[in-house]
């Protein structure tokens, strides 16, 4: 069943993944930021919002000994590869795929966010952009699965 | 014209006739086709695979993340002993055999040296005269994990600003006593700033200290010089100006300071009491620089 092709309805006129697609790029640029500033020994630069350097220097900022801005590029990678798949094949558990690794990866967001707010009584800008953007691939990949027609189910009692 | 009329009505009645049928064969399909349970549907088992997953992952990192409190910090098992104490030295200036110690404050090596068999040779040899301790920096551990946050500079800077407070040593001892793995989170600036409170230090002045990237720089300028000096691997030990090749353990190390005062016995135990026995010794491999 999740491996039919289920031609995509369009959102906004285009091919969902594309929106999609473009949002898990926008995710992929900001983690790559922020994964290259840390494994340097740099810190990202917040403007005039501050409290990037705080987040960056906690111990909050390594999940197993990695810095989590290398899960937050391995996971963009893996959900843009999903979303480029999906549109060339149209293939209905590529959208699955995507919502599911979307909602873990909003899970874990949550957690980091509250770190952020009740832990370490700083935000990140550049984590929250990220985080948005995850938040908004996991709602507009529920949405689309919603909007979408299922595949069929073939039964062979029926024949 | 009227036949035409019927003939076609019968086709119109004919074909809703038909289609009623199709209809009803296909309610009769469909009721008698085996229905999914919606929990077996794609999104609902994804939905609830992400759901397991996500909670493993939030779980696995609340329970890995060192704790920050002063309360959840492990105290050292020895108390510093009094009026010893010069800024990162420990001992009487005029003690014939100076031990210069360089480490690492994350090197688990070093944090067996400082537990368990510094405290019987500063009993033995430092509080009786014969013997000073100068701990040095070779904090490189933390270059190994890229951070922002070096967990190798940073305590050891750390330690300067409780030597400018006159609780180097304090500071020595809880940093090594509360050693949780190499660039784990054990010195993370939160956690550091606890281990600080609970040695005794002066916080205003330890955040004032700490905000200035001076002694972070000292430390990195005197880890390079260790290394051109030939530390090559923590904890590295010279007694009296000579590199140290013995094993890290009391007896090894008495019997080279002995060696180096012209072999003359050590005075009777000091006030202090040995952690572990005398025959303690540093069981972790020394840390190679890379």
């Amino acid at each position: 069943m999740i491996t039919q092709r289920v031609p995509a309805r369009k959102l906004f006129g285009i091919h969902p993944a594309l929106i999609l697609g473009v949002l898990d790029l926008i995710g992929l640029v900001v983690a790559s930021y922020l994964a290259v500033v840390e494994l340097s020994g740099g810190v990202p630069t917040c403007g005039i919002i501050e409290g990037c350097e705080e987040v960056a220097r906690s111990q909050y900022n390594n999940f197993a000994g990695i810095p989590v801005a290398l899960f937050g590029v391995v996971l963009s990678l893996l959900l843009l590869s999903l979303a480029l798949a999906w549109w060339k094949t149209d293939i209905y558990g590529l959208l699955l795929g995507h919502y599911g690794l979307s909602l873990v990866g909003v899970m874990f967001d949550g957690y980091f966010l509250f770190l952020q707010v009740f832990v370490i009584k700083a935000v990140c800008i550049w984590c929250l952009t990220y985080e948005f953007s995850l938040l908004l691939r996991f709602l507009i990949a529920f949405v689309v699965w919603y909007r979408q027609p299922r595949p069929e189910v073939h039964d062979v009692d029926d024949s | 014209m009227t036949a035409t009329r019927k003939s076609t009505a019968a086709a119109a009645h004919a074909t809703r006739r038909e289609r009623r049928a199709e209809q009803r064969t296909s309610q009769h399909s469909q009721a008698h086709t085996p229905r999914q349970p919606w929990w077996r549907s794609p999104i609902v088992m994804i939905t609830i695979g992400a759901i397991v997953v996500g909670v493993a992952i939030v779980a696995y990192a609340l329970l890995t993340q060192p704790k920050t409190s002063p309360d959840s910090l492990t105290p050292p098992a020895v108390a510093v002993p009094a009026g010893l104490a010069d800024g990162r030295n420990l001992g009487s200036a005029q003690a014939p055999v100076t031990i210069d110690v360089w480490a690492d404050f994350q090197c688990p090596a070093c944090g067996n040296l400082a537990r368990r068999v510094e405290p019987p040779l500063i009993s033995q040899y430092v509080s009786t005269g014969m013997a000073r301790l100068v701990y040095h920096d070779a904090a490189f551990q933390g270059q190994k994990a890229a951070s922002a946050w070096d967990e190798s500079v940073e305590p050891a800077a750390a330690a300067r600003c409780a030597s400018d407070q006159g609780l180097f040593w304090q500071m020595h001892d809880w940093l090594f006593a509360n050693q949780t793995g190499e660039n784990v989170g054990s010195f993370a600036q939160d956690r550091l700033r606890a281990i600080a409170q609970a040695a005794g230090l002066d916080m205003a002045a330890y955040d004032t200290c700490m905000a200035s990237p001076t002694y972070a720089g000292l430390v990195r300028k005197e880890t390079t010089e260790g290394a051109s000096k030939g530390v090559d691997q923590t904890p590295t030990l010279y007694i009296n100006g000579t590199y140290y090749t013995g094993a890290m353990s009391v007896t090894s190390i008495g019997d080279a300071i002995v060696a180096a005062a012209g072999g003359a016995s050590p005075a009777p135990m000091g006030s202090q009491q040995p952690v572990s026995s005398a025959a303690a010794g540093a069981s972790a491999a020394p840390t190679s620089v890379p």
